[in-house]
């Protein structure tokens, strides 16, 4: 499955926050979005998922024209978010939070799996998920995505405010979420974190994309780099 | 006393669910409830009381429904609910008013429950026990759809954070139109079991609303338990308070009111997250 992002506009508020942005993410891949904070990375994604209206452009998800379809129906179309501030249901339990995202899931991701992936939610289950730490919110906001059987993954900062161990354990997560055959759609503000896994890099400035390749011409192309991320 | 408090439960646990879990601020609710009599009052004539006791909560579930989706959903914040909630009280005071009349109307309580039962050694009216039951067993139900039901885990996941419920696939506008309906029938049936006790007349949409949202206020936002209890408080207050110093009942539970408010801001047995 493909998702493809064509001349996309979106307004946050008053201010435009995508000007025109394109972009192609593939099954199987993990496509990493870079830029500066307030680069129009986050209004990207809440874009695609259908939380910004308003928009022009297209975007088409499995060959469907999903620009307009209201938030759930993305989500059952196997389009998840995991935000950057996590959001987890924190007045639910870590069980309920992953049960309730299970209900449009296609159950190949069951509790027991997600705690697999991510052990330490095992031992938290009935907890109030508001009592968890960052990081394991940081866990459950990406098992609760996985939990709906996406097809494609949005994930925003997944390593922001991670202890390192736990930064080595979510790549590779995401490592074997990618050959799984998911789509992975991932903005980061960690470049290395962000290099090591990607298959193509996209940077982002002022809502438009202005540079796109894999990551052996990223590693080359020094000044795009040093012009649109400081690095 | 018990009584009492099981007929405050029952129309305060549907407070609980529109203004306690939605966060909605319906002033409506009373008249929700006096609707509850009258329309039961009017079916009972025509089908007897058990036909009403089914029938009016549906109705006016089904016109809670028609009203949140015509009016109350597009009001955002609690000045503009306040304000349209209230305005509903006067119209649909009315309305009752021009379709019944304004002259009180009673429902004959059927005749399995006419008498009393012996229970426990005393003889206890058979309407009274029914509604205590009645309200045990709506106070059971929804403290389970609310914290042992997915649909309760969804509408919990929904009025702390829309969006991320949304992004999750759960359809939040059908499921608030949904609670909100559930909220108006338990008015409508609270109302229609009152009628044979309270007979139904226009001042109840009032009468019963002020109770109610001390009921929910006092108990908790949102917490089935804390309304349960919060009935038993308000009820006992009221009881005990107009046998044991009439001059002062009617200012009793604004006092208790004041003292929870106080003492616990957020409710006895707040819901964590409502704050």
């Amino acid at each position: 499955m493909t998702l493809e992002i064509h001349d996309l506009t979106a307004f946050h508020g008053k201010v435009q926050a995508l000007h025109g942005l394109s972009l192609r993410v593939e099954s199987a891949q993990i496509h990493a979005l870079l830029g500066r904070n307030g680069a129009g990375k986050s209004a990207l994604l809440s874009r695609i998922i259908g939380c910004l209206p308003d928009a022009q452009g297209r975007i088409i998800w499995d060959g469907q024209d999903i620009t307009h379809w209201p938030t759930p129906r993305i989500a059952r179309a196997g389009i998840a978010l995991v935000p950057e501030a996590r959001e987890v249901f924190a007045s639910l339990t870590v069980h309920e939070n992953l049960a309730l995202a299970g209900r449009i899931g296609r159950g190949d991701w069951t509790v027991s799996r997600v705690g697999a992936l991510f052990p330490n939610l095992l031992t938290r289950l009935e907890a109030p998920a508001g009592m968890l730490s960052g990081g394991e919110q940081q866990m459950l906001a990406i098992g609760r995505a996985l939990m709906t059987s996406p097809r494609l993954l949005l994930l925003d900062e997944p390593t922001e405010g991670l202890a390192a161990p736990m930064v080595t354990a979510l790549q590779s997560a995401l490592a074997s979420l990618k050959a799984d055959g998911l789509a992975i759609l991932l903005v980061e503000q960690n470049v290395r974190f962000a290099a090591a896994l990607a298959d193509r890099i996209t940077l982002v400035s002022r809502g438009a994309a202005i540079w796109a390749g894999g990551p052996k011409e990223f590693a080359h192309a020094d000044e795009a780099r040093q012009r649109y991320l400081g690095a | 006393m018990l009584q009492h408090a099981a007929l405050l439960l029952l129309i305060s646990s549907g407070l609980s669910v529109s203004f306690g879990l939605m966060g909605f601020v319906n002033l409506a609710h009373g008249a929700l409830y006096m609707l509850g009599a009258y329309i039961g009052i009017a079916v009972a004539a025509k089908a007897g009381f058990w036909a009403a006791l089914l029938i009016a909560p549906l109705v006016v579930g089904a016109l809670g429904a028609a009203l949140y989706l015509g009016l109350l959903c597009r009001l955002r914040g609690p000045m503009p609910q306040v304000l349209a909630s209230f305005g509903l009280v006067f119209i649909t005071v009315e309305l009752v008013r021009i379709l019944w009349g304004d002259v009180a109307l009673t429902l004959e309580r059927p005749a399995i429950l006419a008498g009393s039962r012996h229970v426990l050694g005393v003889d206890y009216p058979a309407y009274r026990l029914f509604i205590i039951l009645l309200g045990l067993a709506v106070a059971v139900g929804l403290w389970r759809t609310v914290h042992r039901s997915s649909l309760g885990a969804m509408l919990r996941a929904a009025v702390e954070n829309p969006a991320m419920a949304r992004a999750i696939g759960i359809r939040t506008g059908s499921l608030f139109l949904a609670t909100f309906a559930l909220g108006a029938a338990l008015a409508g049936l609270g109302g229609v079991v009152a009628a044979p006790i309270l007979s139904a007349n226009t001042g109840m949409a009032i009468s019963a609303l002020i109770p109610a949202l001390i009921v929910t206020v006092i108990g908790g936002m949102g917490s089935v338990s804390g309304t349960i209890l919060g009935a038993l408080i308000v009820a006992a207050i009221e009881v005990f308070g107009a046998a044991l110093w009439p001059d002062a009942s009617a200012v009793l539970i604004y006092a208790a009111l004041a003292a929870a408010l106080i003492w616990r801001p957020q409710g006895l047995l707040a819901v964590k997250g409502h704050g």
